[in-house]
């Protein structure tokens, strides 16, 4: 039995990068070009793993967690990587850098 | 190729005064005409082995400086510089001309070119071919480093506006006077005797202020691209501190060199592409130094 589709728990919104957003991954911080808006910005190293996983698929933070997990190794337990994942989701979408939309 | 020293002085101060006079700068010609005959003296020794282009020839810049009128004319004369035949900046002292025209013509290539990424930065190369930029705001010595180089035997490409293809990421040589303001000036003459100086001019917005013509060995080999291979940020400090170079990292290198991109946004995605790609092939690093012998060493050493 499947329960009634109001009851069901919304999907989460799709997470991509920005419309031909442009960057580039280095030592100290990821720069990034986004052609919409003409910005540029130095953001944390980490944002490139992000991003990275984005362009390969990973399209929700469920699946952004599941794919850096084996990255962020065995020390850090998943609630703190997701913790974490949020905050640097939350400042990339203000930024403009990656864009959410409907699932 | 017929650069101007071969045109007679009187011929040359007749062309400027009347139909203009057709300079190549790199791969750029400029359209100049002037009224003021003190600037045409130090016009001649300033772009001496510049190439003359014939004047039907397809100018990238047309600048002209010329006397404002009015009563003020008899007073205390001044000048003003016109881009294709619009005033630009307020009038200044006419004894300032050569300074304005300098100027006026960074202001026309930072405006009007982009065809090429433009960024506020001295570009000199090795014989090698590989060349560092020198990117620093005004007062930071960066002049100053410049012609110590050039004096030092790095070809001089330009001492104000690294002009990067957006094809290749080759940097253009675009030679131009260099210009040396207040305590540089002493410091460069004493150890370029033999170059070619313009007048000393006193109580510009930056002090006094002379040009030095380029070598024209640069200037023959301005088609001679170069490929970047170091970013500077050069910053003069007083004293007997020493000299330093500090690495940058590439992420921070790119934002500060956009920073100093005239034509970044306009640019847009060429831009961050172009700049990436210098960035990818380059070292950066801060460089301070205080004496200009310790810091061509350390540039020897690069």
């Amino acid at each position: 039995m499947t329960a009634p589709a109001s009851a069901r728990p919304a999907a989460p919104p799709r997470l991509a990068p920005a419309s031909g957003l442009l960057w580039r991954a280095w030592e100290d911080g990821t720069v990034v070009h986004v052609p919409v808006t003409g910005d540029t910005a130095l953001l944390e190293p980490a944002a490139a793993l992000v991003l990275d996983a984005l362009e390969r698929g990973a399209g929700d933070p469920a699946a952004l967690l599941d794919d850096l997990a084996p990255a962020a190794g065995d020390g850090l337990d998943r609630d703190r990587l997701a913790a974490w994942l949020d905050g640097l989701l939350e400042r990339l979408k203000a930024d403009g850098v990656i864009d959410e939309a409907p699932p | 190729m017929t650069a101007l020293s071969d045109i007679a002085p009187a011929e040359a101060r007749r062309m400027l005064a009347g139909e203009g006079l057709s300079l190549r700068v790199g791969p750029y010609a400029m359209h100049l005409t002037s009224g003021v005959p003190e600037l045409a003296d130090t016009l001649l020794r300033l772009y001496a082995a510049h190439p003359v282009e014939p004047p039907e020839a397809f100018h990238d810049i047309h600048a002209a400086i010329g006397p404002c009128g009015g009563p003020r004319r008899w007073i205390s004369p001044q000048v003003r510089f016109r881009r294709d035949g619009e005033p630009l900046f307020q009038p200044q002292p006419r004894a300032h001309a050569p300074a304005v025209l300098e100027w006026g013509l960074n202001w026309c290539f930072s405006v009007a070119i982009h065809d090429h990424l433009v960024v506020h930065a001295a570009v000199v190369a090795r014989e090698d071919g590989r060349a560092a930029i020198l990117a620093a705001p005004p007062g930071a010595g960066k002049s100053t480093l410049c012609a110590g180089l050039v004096a030092a035997g790095w070809r001089l490409l330009s001492d104000e506006l690294c002009m990067i293809s957006l094809t290749d990421g080759s940097l253009l040589p675009v030679p131009r006077p260099l210009n040396l303001k207040n305590r540089s000036i002493d410091v460069v003459s004493a150890r370029m005797p033999e170059a070619v100086f313009g007048p000393r001019i006193h109580g510009t917005s930056k002090g006094t202020i002379v040009q030095m013509a380029p070598p024209a060995d640069s200037v023959r080999r301005a088609a001679e691209p170069a490929r970047a291979a170091w970013i500077v940020f050069p910053r003069w400090r007083g004293g007997d501190g020493g000299c330093a170079m500090t690495p940058v990292g590439k992420g921070h290198a790119f934002m500060r060199l956009a920073e100093n991109t005239f034509n970044y946004n306009v640019l847009g995605t060429t831009a961050f592409e172009t700049l990436a790609a210098i960035i990818e092939d380059s070292a950066a690093c801060d460089f301070t130094y205080s004496d200009l012998d310790d810091a061509v060493a350390a540039f020897a050493a690069l």
